[in-house]
């Protein structure tokens, strides 16, 4: 049956046999990297104006890969590649190869707001654009390899790519709850978008549903804390909707999480200086020596 | 359906036609010697692997159905995506042309390709998907009679309603007229329309409605099922194309354009064929019309010409899958 409303998610045993960590990498840099390049996702989506949708699918996508596959054979940066250029395909908003790979050099090179760009030590860097410039030779080399990793992707999914995300799903509880709100709304999608973040990859183990009705019961509790009058939801509201008390405070501790994990991330990698974070095999390698 | 198998698993044989996406060869399991069609899609090296192919390739791994063509495996290789489908003879139009009288076909072979189609359109609904883009070219034919959906790539799973992309979905002719008027959340009724078309061409041997643009599409469906309005169709004017200088015409009886349909066939046509969307006949209760009724004592009775053994010659099945 094809779903609009659910997903193929992780199995117990996917989610132990992690591929990155058998090959050898750390646990808490295999975490950072997925989050470094679920950030890079983020910011390239934004500046190449893709909706959330198109974003989150990606990132889903990203995360559903290195399920199955190891960062050390498959290079992270070609796998965001990949990730993007099949996400906007799947969701209709299709971008050119050469728009993805300009914006994905610039965010590596440029001092920007993303958490994944270079400390600006001095104004030269913005101001020089050979930093960012990519090459027609460097340009082909990329392609090719995001297109290699595409078709890795299809293969590892099976073709199953179809991703269904919690979005739409808050609007349509809150309307049913009653307290459709903007600011609430904001909130409730604010939190879904940090969530995507969490390292406990929580679009690959929860249905859109649970995670729907977990990003609105914390929108509606910081919205009571800041005064906010939105209306006040029933006892135990929830249930109505299919989730459990214990699931809903598992995913409440995860989403609260989020933020501090973001901000360990950010400042492990400024601190790494000019380095950044090894996008390819190559600087994988020199970070495993370093960490090792 | 992983790419463990390569290529060189098939010989190749006639080339059967060529689309815009893909050129599709007849082919032969070299292991087992099974007849198969080999549907190969060039991948570009801008373009990466086509939406179109993804979409069909999974949606067809989900749709097992007797009345939809199977996928059998997907070969992916560096510049091609491969995939096997199972062999069928022709399709619905070469067959029209083939054994029809002028392109028409006898009545219990249209009552049970009909019923095949709605079967097969059917599964599809009920898996939430819509096909999108039903014609003649795209339901196949095999020697058994047994007719088939094939061409999944412009079909896509639907939530309620569909929000498209675009309206440049279904082949002109066979396009429903919410389509045409600009719609762009339809939903499974725009393949019950095409379904009607498609019943109506195989009594006739000729399309129902042949449009040539989008204008000319509508006039020449209001011709015959009259030019709605406010009136008849609370709404039309908020559509897109919707245009208050449509030429008005009265309803008329198809009966009048389709004398050799009986009362029953028309009764059905009418339900399939309603101009507003949510009047239209699901396929579920299609299948359940009264005109089915003696289908299966037609079969026993060896009635349907298109189930009789027997070698056809020529007119291998074009760009149907």
């Amino acid at each position: 049956m094809v779903s609009i409303l659910s997903n193929p998610l992780a199995t117990p045993s996917q989610l132990l046999a992690n591929q990155t960590e058998a090959d050898g990498v750390p646990s808490s840099l295999s975490k950072s990297l997925l989050w470094a390049g679920s950030t890079l996702i983020q910011s390239a989506g934004i500046l190449l104006r893709l909706p959330q949708t198109t974003i989150a699918t990606a990132i889903v996508l990203l995360q559903r890969f290195y399920l199955v596959r190891s960062l050390r054979s498959s290079p992270l940066l070609d796998s965001v590649h990949a990730a993007v250029f099949l996400s906007s395909k799947l969701t209709e908003h299709p971008v050119k190869p050469r728009s993805l790979i300009n914006v994905t050099t610039y965010l590596q090179h440029c001092p920007s707001p993303s958490p994944i760009s270079p400390v600006s030590d001095n104004e030269q860097a913005l101001q020089d654009p050979d930093s960012y410039f990519v090459s027609e030779h460097e340009y082909y080399a990329q392609r090719t390899r995001m297109l290699d990793t595409e078709a890795e992707m299809l293969k590892a999914f099976g073709f199953q790519s179809w991703c269904a995300l919690p979005y739409t799903l808050v609007l349509n509880y809150a309307q049913a709850l009653d307290c459709l709100d903007e600011s609430l709304v904001r909130r409730a999608i604010a939190y879904l978008n940090d969530a995507l973040m969490a390292p406990s990859l929580v679009f690959l183990t929860h249905q859109p549903h649970m995670l729907a009705v977990a990003a609105l019961y914390l929108a509606a509790r910081s919205e009571g804390e800041s005064g906010g009058g939105s209306a006040k939801l029933p006892e135990g509201w929830w249930e109505v909707f299919d989730v459990e008390r214990e699931e809903l405070g598992f995913l409440v501790a995860v989403f609260e999480g989020a933020a501090k994990f973001v901000e360990e991330q950010t400042g492990r990698w400024k601190r790494r200086g000019g380095k950044g974070v090894p996008w390819d095999l190559e600087a994988l390698e020199e970070e495993l020596q370093f960490h090792g | 359906m992983d790419s463990k198998r390569h290529p060189s698993s098939f010989q190749q044989l006639e080339k059967l036609g060529e689309g815009t996406y893909a050129t599709v060869f007849k082919g032969r399991n070299r292991q087992t010697n099974e007849l198969v069609a080999l549907k190969e899609i060039h991948l570009d090296s801008e373009e990466g692997t086509p939406s179109t192919a993804i979409r069909e390739i999974s949606l067809m791994k989900e749709l097992k159905h007797e009345n939809i063509v199977s996928l059998h495996d997907v070969i992916h290789t560096e510049s091609k995506l491969m995939l096997v489908f199972e062999y069928m003879d022709r399709d619905l139009k070469k067959y029209m042309d083939l054994r029809g009288d002028r392109g028409a076909l006898d009545y219990p072979t249209i009552k049970s390709f009909t019923h095949q189609l709605l079967q097969g359109i059917a599964f599809c609904h009920e898996n939430r998907v819509l096909h999108r883009d039903l014609k003649p070219q795209n339901l196949l034919i095999n020697n058994k009679g047994q007719l088939k959906l094939a061409d999944f790539g412009l079909a896509r799973a639907f939530g309620i309603p569909v929000n498209t992309f675009s309206n440049e979905v279904v082949t002109l002719w066979y396009r429903a007229p919410d389509v045409l008027l600009g719609s762009r959340t339809y939903n499974t009724s725009i393949d019950i329309w095409s379904a009607g078309c498609i019943m109506a061409e195989m009594y006739t041997g000729r399309p129902l409605f042949p449009g040539t643009t989008n204008e000319d599409q509508l006039q020449k469906i209001f011709r015959l099922m009259g030019t709605p309005s406010e009136r008849t169709w609370p709404g039309i004017s908020m559509y897109p194309e919707y245009r208050t200088s449509f030429p008005v015409y009265a309803t008329q009886e198809l009966r009048m354009i389709l004398p050799q349909v009986d009362q029953l066939g028309l009764d059905l046509l009418n339900r399939m064929l309603q101009l507003r969307p949510e009047m239209r006949i699901s396929a579920k209760d299609a299948l359940r019309h009264r005109w089915f009724e003696d289908l299966p004592d037609l079969r026993k009775r060896g009635m349907i010409q298109a189930e009789r053994r027997g070698p056809v010659s020529g007119g291998s099945m074009g760009m149907g899958y």
